[in-house]
C-alpha cells in the first residue's frame, strides 16, 4: 500500500526535502491567500463569531451590584499605571467624543518628588470621581445632573443642560467639559450603558496593565477616609465633594511629591457676560438703595427732583445686566429652567431674586411717572397718599430683593471653596461695587435731572454729600483690591500667591489699568465733594468722568476676579 | 393617552428633559467587532489592518 501511494504522490519527507518552487510573483500571491492562525482568529473575532473575551476584564468589574450604603467607584492601581494614555484614547474613541474640540473625559498627569539619589515619578490617571456630594449636581440651576441611587454614578442630562458652565466652576477636579459646538457640558458617566451589559468602561478595558478597575465601595468608609486627607497628593482636599475614586499603591510615595504642573501659573477664563452681569446688577441695586437712603433724608436734601430719572436709569442698567447674563448661556432659549435648582443651587436663587427685583423695579420706577402714564392711558390715579405708600413699600421691596440677589451672587462663588472667592473677599467686593457705582450713578442722574428741570440748586447739596461718601468707599475698595499684593511675600505657592503672581505678571496690564481708573475716579469724586462752589457744567463733567472711570475700574476688577483665579485641579502633566 | 395627559407630559419634558438629540449622540448600542457597547453613530461597518508608524517597532493595527 505504502509503495503504491509513494508511486502516485511524493512522500511527505520528499516534499519537505524538495519544496515546489514557483516564480516569485506566484509565490507571494499564494502566500497572501493563506491566513495565519492569528489572522484567522482575528477574522472570527471581528465577525463576532467569538464571545467577547470576558476573562481579560472579569477581574476588573465587581461581582455584585452595590448594596445599601454602597456605590460603584473607580480604583486606580498606581503601581500598574505607566502613563501610556490608552485609557484617554479609549475613552475618547469609544464614547465618540469630539475631535475638533479635543474633548477628553479622562486625563493623565504626573507626580514627582523624592531625592536626586532616589527620584520618584508617578503617573496618575483621573476622570470623574462620582463624588458622594457632587458639587456639579448641587450647583446646577436646572437639575441637569442625577446621582443614581444604586450605582452612585453621577450622570449628566445633556438635553436638560443650558450651558451656564457653573459646574465647571464648582467641580474641584475640572471634570465637566464645555462643548462650545453644542452649548452644553458633557462628562464621564463611568460608561454606565456598558456596565449595564456587563461590559467594562472603555478605560478599564483599554488599560494594558489593568490599572483601572471598578469596585464597590462603602459610602461611609469613603466619608471616613476623606477625614485623613489621603485622597491623592497634589489633588484638592477630598472633604470638598468626597470623591470615591481610590488610588492604591504598595509603595509609599515620598512626602515631598508635587504635581508636574505645580509651578505653572495660568490665568482662567474671562467670562465677560458674567463680569457685566455682576457689575451692572450691583450698580442697579446700589442705585436703588441710594435712592431709598436719599428718600429717607429727602427733607434735608430735597433731592425729589432727581428720583424719577434716577429710578429709570437704575432700572435700565439692571435690565441690561440681566440681558447680558443670557449671553453666558450655551442654550439661552432654555433659560426659563434656571429656577428648577432652587433647593440646592445659589444660581437658581440668584435668578429668582433678580427676577423679582426687576419686576418690583419696573413697578417702582413707573410709579414716579404715574401721572404722565395715567394721562396717556386715560386712567384715573388713586389718591396721592396711597400712591406714596405703595411706592414706599415697593422701594423697600426693590432694595430688599436686590440685596438678596447680591447675597446670592456672593454665595455662588463662595461655595466653590476657592480662596480668591472666599466669603470675605467676595462680599466686600460686591457690596462696595454696589455702593460705589450706585452712588456715582445716582449723582449723575441727579445732576442730569437738575439740568433738565433747570433746578440744579436743589440737587447740588445732595451730589456733594454723596460724593464725600463715594470718595471714602472708593478708597477703601482700592485698598482692599491691592491687598492681594501682600501675598507675594508668601514662600509657599498657595492659591493666593498664584493669584498675586498673575496680577503682577500675565495680568499686569488690566491690573494697572484697574488701579489707574479707580484712582482717577476717586480723585474726580473727591473734587466733586469739595466742589460746592463749582459751576453746574463743571460739576456735571466731573460726575461723568468719575462715573466712567469708576465703572471702568469696577469692570476691570471683576475681570480680574475671574481671570486671576488659580484653579485647583488634579495633578497635570509637564508641558504648556 | 388623553390630550390633557399628553400636554402635561410635554410640559414636564420641556421643564426637565431627560432624552433628546444631544443625549442620543452618546447613547450606546452593541458595536460589533469586539468593541462592546459604543455610541450608535460611531458603529463601524468594517475593519482593516495597518501598521503603526509612531515608532520603529511597527505594531500591527486593526482599524475600525
Amino acid at each position: 500500500m505504502v509503495s503504491q501511494a509513494s508511486a502516485v504522490l511524493p512522500s511527505r519527507e520528499k516534499q519537505r526535502r524538495e519544496p515546489v518552487r514557483l516564480p516569485l510573483v506566484q509565490h507571494y500571491l499564494k502566500e497572501q491567500q493563506k491566513l495565519t492562525a492569528v489572522e484567522r482568529f482575528s477574522q472570527r473575532h471581528a465577525a463576532d463569531a467569538l464571545a467577547p473575551d470576558t476573562r481579560y476584564y472579569r477581574d476588573l468589574l465587581p461581582l455584585e451590584r452595590p448594596g445599601p450604603g454602597e456605590q460603584l467607584s473607580f480604583q486606580v492601581d498606581l503601581d500598574a499605571c505607566t502613563g501610556c494614555k490608552a485609557c484617554v484614547t479609549a475613552c475618547h474613541r469609544l464614547n465618540g467624543l469630539d475631535d475638533d474640540e479635543g474633548e477628553t473625559w479622562r486625563s493623565v498627569g504626573l507626580l514627582h518628588g523624592g531625592t536626586p539619589e532616589a527620584p520618584v515619578q508617578q503617573t496618575v490617571t483621573t476622570a470623574c470621581h462620582h463624588c458622594l456630594d457632587p458639587a456639579c449636581m448641587k450647583g446646577c440651576p436646572v437639575g441637569a445632573y442625577e446621582k443614581d441611587p444604586v450605582t452612585g454614578i453621577v450622570k449628566h442630562l445633556d438635553d436638560q443642560c443650558i450651558g451656564c458652565q457653573y459646574c465647571t466652576l464648582t467641580c474641584p477636579y475640572e471634570v465637566p467639559q464645555y462643548s462650545k459646538k453644542r452649548g452644553i457640558v458633557r462628562k464621564c458617566d463611568m460608561c454606565s450603558d456598558r456596565l449595564a451589559e456587563g461590559e467594562p468602561p472603555a478605560c478599564v478595558q483599554a488599560c494594558p496593565n489593568e490599572a483601572i478597575s471598578i469596585r464597590v465601595v462603602s459610602r461611609a468608609r469613603v466619608l471616613e477616609d476623606a477625614q485623613g486627607e489621603a485622597f491623592l497628593p497634589g489633588a484638592p482636599s477630598p472633604n470638598i465633594t468626597v470623591p470615591t475614586t481610590t488610588y492604591k499603591t504598595q509603595r509609599a510615595l515620598p512626602r515631598n511629591v508635587i504635581p508636574a504642573d505645580f509651578h505653572r501659573v495660568r490665568s482662567s477664563h474671562q467670562h465677560l457676560p458674567l463680569v457685566l452681569l455682576l457689575v451692572l446688577t450691583q450698580l442697579s441695586v446700589g442705585a436703588f438703595v441710594t435712592d431709598l437712603v436719599l428718600g429717607g433724608f429727602e427733607a434735608q436734601h430735597a433731592a425729589g427732583v432727581g428720583r424719577p430719572y434716577q429710578s429709570v436709569v437704575a432700572l435700565l442698567l439692571g435690565l441690561l445686566a440681566l440681558g447680558a447674563s443670557v449671553f453666558h448661556l450655551g442654550r439661552p432659549r432654555y433659560a426659563f429652567r434656571a429656577v428648577l435648582g432652587i433647593r440646592t443651587s445659589w444660581m437658581s436663587r440668584e435668578a429668582l431674586a433678580f427676577g423679582l427685583f426687576a419686576q418690583a423695579a419696573v413697578a417702582y420706577a413707573a410709579l414716579f411717572w404715574a401721572e404722565p402714564i395715567a394721562a396717556t392711558l386715560g386712567i384715573t390715579l388713586p389718591p396721592d397718599e396711597l400712591l406714596l405708600r405703595v411706592r414706599g413699600a415697593l422701594g423697600i421691596t426693590v432694595a430688599a430683593t436686590g440685596a438678596i440677589g447680591v447675597i446670592c451672587s456672593v454665595m455662588i462663588y463662595q461655595v466653590t471653596s476657592r480662596r480668591w472667592w472666599s466669603a470675605g473677599r467676595t462680599t466686600s467686593r460686591f457690596v462696595l461695587t454696589a455702593a460705589i457705582l450706585g452712588i456715582a450713578t445716582t449723582s449723575l442722574s441727579l445732576l442730569a435731572a437738575g439740568g433738565l428741570e433747570h433746578n440744579l440748586r436743589s440737587v447740588r447739596g445732595s451730589v456733594v454729600w454723596l460724593s464725600s461718601h463715594l470718595t471714602v468707599l472708593a478708597l477703601v475698595k482700592l485698598g482692599l483690591d491691592l491687598e492681594i499684593l501682600l501675598h507675594l511675600r508668601e514662600r509657599g505657592l498657595g492659591e493666593l500667591k498664584r493669584t498675586a503672581l498673575l496680577v503682577v505678571g500675565e495680568l499686569r496690564a488690566p491690573a494697572a489699568l484697574r488701579v489707574g481708573l479707580g484712582a482717577l475716579g476717586t480723585l474726580f469724586a473727591f473734587a466733586m465733594a469739595r466742589g460746592a462752589s463749582l459751576a453746574g457744567a463743571e460739576l456735571a463733567l466731573l460726575a461723568v468722568l468719575s462715573w466712567a472711570c469708576l465703572l471702568g475700574g469696577e469692570v476691570l476688577e471683576r475681570t480680574l476676579f475671574f481671570r486671576a483665579l488659580s484653579v485647583p485641579k488634579m495633578p497635570g502633566a509637564i508641558g504648556p | 393617552m388623553k390630550a390633557g395627559e399628553k400636554l402635561a407630559q410635554a410640559a414636564r419634558e420641556l421643564l426637565h428633559q431627560k432624552r433628546g438629540p444631544l443625549t442620543a449622540e452618546l447613547v450606546r448600542a452593541p458595536g460589533g467587532f469586539g468593541l462592546g457597547q459604543i455610541p450608535v453613530e460611531k458603529k463601524p461597518d468594517a475593519t482593516t489592518t495597518a501598521v503603526c508608524g509612531f515608532c520603529s517597532t511597527g505594531c500591527g493595527l486593526e482599524l475600525h
